[in-house]
């Protein structure tokens, strides 16, 4: 009986279909859970609101940085217990992603101007600006036009440096080392990386996240270590979109600041 | 030709290949969906800010949803948004007087120990295109009505897990 029943059949199939019923309900069940657009949440860091001493002398501490970024319409400032850096002027570049059909456009921007979109003519609004970049302008002078600052770009969005932390301009060769901001250690580059590197316009927030990414490290090797080695302030503008404040956030706290703050200019927010 | 038919009565299904594509699918899908499940949901009509710092949601008892239109509070459109744009003040007097009463609420709960801690947390969530004036003065408002602890909601960027 046994024998005849192998004979028969030779190679039995699996039968599968059990499986297959299993996966399908795991599938719908995953899909129907899954949400492709990840939330996440930028922690604020405030002072906290203490009873007021009235005998106490207000004497700032020397030893202090005070470190603040200063955002405009126009450049963003790095100042600080000892004075100011220079101004890292910016031009407005918006990439917009028109609703009507998903066409997607670069656009310079200048304030109170209507933009169209060049496939349908619609005019687009604030909504539909998907990036906002800021491309860093090299100025003598607040009334030079300025010149465009270049860097390469990786897949991550990061500009990369050189081993001094001066932005590279060229795409490194294989094997040679670069870093990007608040990396640790220096990378090398392979070839695979190396394909997907592209130059690009730097990016203003690039620029203040390595300064600020330099006077941390500086900062931190103070002996003893400052009170305030975390903190920073963003002081921005009424008129300054909040997508500005936020990637300055990122920017800071790549840099090694954790304790971001942020204030109004003329306020007192 | 016929011959073959003959031979095979049973022609089983040849689900192997369609298993291994549920597989992956399945591997993808698992990897996407996190294990804590959403406790933060976006709001419509409203693109938030990326970045690339943030963390993970937390629990929050409360949220502000500003856009160009209006500002609500848990849900509730209190303000339109043009208003306090106008406003020279910066408290935004309707959200004030939702907060603090939300606030008295949080600590009356703890008190009886419905909630563990009334930790004044609030979560905001705007558009990316709002002019930082509003923001600053939700903040003001949020602050002022004794929620301190704000926290700006974005979508990640370039993250795993």
């Amino acid at each position: 009986m046994k024998k005849s029943s192998v004979k028969k059949h030779k190679a039995r199939e699996l039968d599968l279909l059990a499986i297959m019923n299993l996966f399908s309900i795991l599938v719908t069940v995953t899909i129907s859970m899954a949400t492709f657009e990840k939330l996440g949440i930028l922690d604020l860091w405030l002072p906290e609101r203490g009873p007021a001493v009235a005998d106490q002398q207000e004497q700032p501490d020397p030893g202090l940085l005070n470190l603040t970024v200063i955002v405009t319409n126009k450049g963003i400032t790095i100042g600080a217990a000892g004075g100011f850096q220079p101004t890292t002027y910016y031009q407005e570049e918006v990439e917009y992603r028109s609703r009507s059909d998903q066409n997607v456009f670069r656009k310079i921007w200048i304030a109170g101007e209507q933009v169209k979109s060049p496939t349908d003519g619609k005019v687009m609004s604030p909504q539909e600006r998907e990036n906002i970049m800021l491309n860093v302008l090299s100025k003598k002078d607040s009334s030079d036009a300025g010149t465009f600052v270049y860097g390469v770009l990786n897949l991550e969005g990061d500009y990369l440096m050189d081993t001094a932390g001066v932005w590279l301009t060229q795409i490194p060769q294989v094997g040679a080392l670069y870093q990007v901001v608040g990396g640790e250690t220096m990378r090398k580059m392979d070839p695979v990386t190396q394909s997907y590197m592209k130059v690009e316009k730097l990016s203003a927030y690039q620029e203040i996240a390595r300064t600020l990414w330099q006077i941390h490290k500086l900062y931190g090797q103070r002996d003893p270590l400052p009170a305030d080695v975390d903190d920073i302030v963003i002081l921005a503008d009424g008129q300054i979109i909040y997508d500005k404040v936020i990637q300055l956030m990122d920017a800071a706290k790549a840099a090694g600041f954790d304790r971001v703050s942020l204030s109004l200019i003329g306020g007192e927010a | 030709m016929k011959r073959n038919i003959k031979r095979q009565e049973h022609a089983g299904l040849i689900i192997t290949a369609l298993i291994d594509i549920f597989v992956i699918v399945l591997v993808f899908l698992l990897r996407t969906v996190s294990a804590e499940g959403n406790l933060m949901t976006s709001a419509d009509n409203l693109v938030l800010p990326m970045s690339t710092m943030a963390k993970s949601p937390t629990e929050v008892s409360l949220t502000i949803i500003g856009d160009d239109k209006s500002i609500s509070v848990d849900g509730h459109q209190l303000v339109m948004t043009p208003d306090v744009m106008k406003q020279d003040s910066l408290l935004i007097k309707p959200i004030l007087d939702v907060l603090v009463k939300k606030r008295a609420e949080e600590k009356k709960a703890e008190v009886l120990g419905i909630i563990k801690e009334s930790t004044g947390k609030v979560v905001v969530q705007f558009d990316k295109n709002t002019p930082y004036d509003i923001v600053t003065k939700v903040m003001a408002t949020a602050g002022y009505a004794g929620y301190n602890n704000i926290k700006f909601a974005v979508t990640r960027r370039n993250e795993e897990g």
